[in-house]
């Protein structure tokens, strides 16, 4: 087949990286970008691009250490670069704090990020309402900028992209070969998957650059996320709340529970509030489907549903995805060739 | 009771202000002033990056140890306050690296959670075989030395622009006790073989991104000779020059060049960092810091000086511990006037 026609829906860290991976696996595919958001108004705009994972209750667990791990190493390899400023791509130091000593005491991903250790009792004494702490390295994404760096190496290598509300992937039967389908939260629409729910999350952006180091609860409700410019301070985990206004009753309750970790923050200065939906479900939905209708058919590859482990697996998704799309590719080619028989 | 502070650095002004808050409420009748040609932002303190950290070997010098970690303790302390943010002061993590193994430093226990690398960590920085990682403390003068000015003119000490040109000068004006924070240039009031200064540079790029220090350490080139990164709250400090001996305060191309390309070889992202500013200055360089009480005898006028100075590239990492123990040097100076004159009844 002559330059097949891949068009992958939706533009986030997901969308992009997916592009990314089949253009650098199958140079002779022709892929095309076509989301109703780019950035900076995507999901992933807001997110702070932190590399510590969430557990996929329904994925086994060594497909989510590969998956972090492919992340962790292509985001190591830019950032030790000179692309790193311009991708958005940093390290970053800090501590995981707990109430209560958690019931894993090391989690999946403790080997693949850098220096991992439990916290020194000197450590702890700056959090006297917490017990025990795990400190660590890794690696932080910076949004709009890596979006942006991950867009313009995608043009690079002649993608187009191109504005545009998906309302069926049935619609680009005619147009494409392949669809790739990273619509994130839209998929709940886009293919109807009531397994798909939103899990909001507001987070304040602040200018406190003196802040160096990360600082989270085991919760996964409070963090502190220093980036490039902005330190980012979080959060909230609503389940099933589709509001993407920001609420500003939550907006101090998220300021109070940062301050309380790291009381310099009082000082920080232009607070802005931002909201995203995470989209989320049991498993990343990372499968094949073949779309058919009158003896068309479409094979379309699902890469969706990583709520809040996006950026930190995203790599390996979409090198999954690449993969699953060359199946769809050969499985193409294959039977053009029967047709020609 | 006359007390004269000559200096303005973090020596002068934190020995100033340690003195003060101890004192004052004991000594009703101090009258504090400070003395200075240069002060904040164009003393040596203010081109110093601002990170905690001793040299790596204390030489036998245990009292530094002491001061250094009453220093850190006193820092830390003040991490939670209000006050931090002001005072340019926060906590911050990094890497040392070394080609070789190297013996734990005397601080490994003074900072917080210090550590050996990993080899995925040294695969970071291509070259270094060997490094710590551990979280310590910045505290940037250009926050730092106007705080502790607001924090003097708050108990109403007085400054002067002036340059001090003998203690004689001081006594003569009816100054009790001189606290001579000097720096590199205490040999132009009392001559100081000992004192050498330790020539560095600087370049401050905006690189935003760089959360963690960097120090590497070459041990034939001797300390401050291999490149270091450090970020600060608004730029980041490119240096790695130590020049014993050389009084040149003027910015030299070749150090300039030296310094460029070995960061940006350490931290490739650096390439595309914005120059904004260049520095250098004069570390105060002395085989160990000079904090004594010396009596000069004028006829037979007798007046007291407690010298502070010699601090080398620690001074902020040793300011107040030593501020603390010339605050006792001064406590000793006033239980020997106390018991030289009887106490007279104020009616």
């Amino acid at each position: 087949m002559a330059a097949p026609k891949v068009a992958v829906v939706g533009a986030g860290v997901v969308g992009l990286s997916t592009a990314m991976c089949i253009v650098e696996t199958y140079p002779s595919c022709s892929v095309t970008i076509l989301s109703d958001q780019f950035s900076p108004n995507t999901t992933s705009d807001v997110a702070a691009g932190m590399l510590i994972p969430h557990t996929y209750p329904g994925t086994p667990i060594h497909v989510q250490k590969q998956w972090f791990k492919d992340t962790f190493a292509y985001l190591f390899a830019i950032s030790n670069s000179a692309e790193a400023s311009e991708a958005g791509i940093h390290l970053v130091s800090g501590w995981q704090v707990f109430k209560n000593t958690p019931k894993e005491e090391l989690p999946f991903w403790s080997d693949v990020v850098l220096g991992f250790r439990p916290m020194s009792e000197a450590e702890l004494q700056k959090f006297p309402q917490h017990r025990f702490g795990q400190a660590f390295t890794t690696l932080k994404c910076d949004c709009p900028p890596y979006l942006l760096w991950l867009e313009k190496r995608l043009k690079a290598t002649g993608v187009q992209m191109y504005t545009r509300k998906v309302a069926d992937l049935w619609d680009l039967h005619s147009e494409y070969n392949v669809v790739v389908n990273c619509a994130g939260i839209g998929a709940h629409q886009l293919v109807g998957d009531e397994k798909l729910f939103p899990v909001r999350g507001q987070v304040l952006e602040v200018h406190a650059p003196w802040v160096k180091n990360f600082i989270r609860d085991g919760d996964g409700l409070t963090y502190i996320y220093p980036g490039i410019h902005r330190v980012t301070l979080g959060g909230t985990r609503e389940e099933g709340s589709w509001s993407l206004s920001p609420d500003p009753g939550t907006t101090k309750d998220i300021f109070n529970r940062c301050c309380s970790l790291e009381s310099s923050l009082r000082g920080a200065e232009d607070v802005q509030v931002k909201v995203g939906l995470r989209p989320s479900r049991q498993c990343v939905r990372l499968q094949r489907e073949l779309l058919s209708q009158g003896g068309v058919k479409l094979p379309v590859v699902h890469n969706y549903g990583h709520g809040s482990g996006g950026f930190s697996m995203h790599r390996g998704t979409a090198k999954e995805a690449a993969r699953l799309v060359g199946e769809c590719i050969a499985a193409l080619e294959g039977s053009s060739s029967r047709a020609k028989l | 009771m006359r007390v004269a502070v000559i200096g303005a650095g973090v020596i002068g002004l934190s020995t100033a202000l340690c003195i003060h808050e101890q004192y004052h409420g004991l000594v009703p009748s101090l009258e504090m002033e400070v003395y200075a040609d240069r002060y904040t932002p164009h003393t040596t303190s203010d081109g110093a990056a601002g990170l905690w950290q001793p040299y790596l070997s204390d030489h036998g010098n245990l009292q530094e140890t002491v001061w250094n970690k009453e220093t850190f303790d006193y820092l830390l302390r003040h991490l939670g306050s209000p006050a931090a943010k002001e005072m340019g002061l926060f906590l911050i993590s990094g890497y040392n690296l070394f080609t070789q193994p190297v013996p734990d430093p005397s601080w490994k226990n003074i900072v917080l959670g210090f550590r050996n690398l990993t080899p995925e960590e040294l695969e970071l920085f291509p070259g270094y075989s060997y490094g710590w990682f551990n979280t310590a403390l910045m505290l940037e003068c250009r926050s730092y030395l106007p705080w502790l000015t607001k924090r003097l003119m708050q108990r109403r000490v007085k400054f002067f622009q002036k340059k001090v040109e003998s203690f004689q000068e001081m006594f003569a004006r009816g100054v009790d006790v001189v606290i001579n924070c000097t720096g590199v240039r205490a040999g132009e009031l009392q001559p100081d073989p000992e004192l050498q200064p330790g020539r560095g540079q600087i370049i401050k790029v905006m690189a935003p991104w760089v959360k963690h220090f960097i120090i590497t350490h070459d041990i034939e080139s001797g300390v401050y000779n291999s490149p270091y990164v450090i970020p600060g709250s608004e730029l980041t400090v490119l240096g790695g020059i130590y020049q014993h001996g050389n009084w040149n305060e003027e910015i030299s191309t070749q150090d300039h060049k030296t310094i460029w390309e070995n960061c940006c070889r350490l931290l490739p992202a650096l390439q595309k960092a914005k120059i904004v500013e260049e520095w250098s200055g004069l570390r105060p360089a002395r085989p160990r810091v000079r904090l004594e009480r010396e009596t000069i005898h004028q006829g037979h006028l007798q007046a007291e000086v407690i010298h502070n100075y010699g601090h080398g590239g620690f001074g902020i990492t040793i300011h107040w511990g030593c501020a603390m123990a010339a605050a006792r040097l001064f406590g000793s100076i006033l239980q020997e006037k106390k018991q030289a004159s009887p106490p007279q009844s104020h009616l």
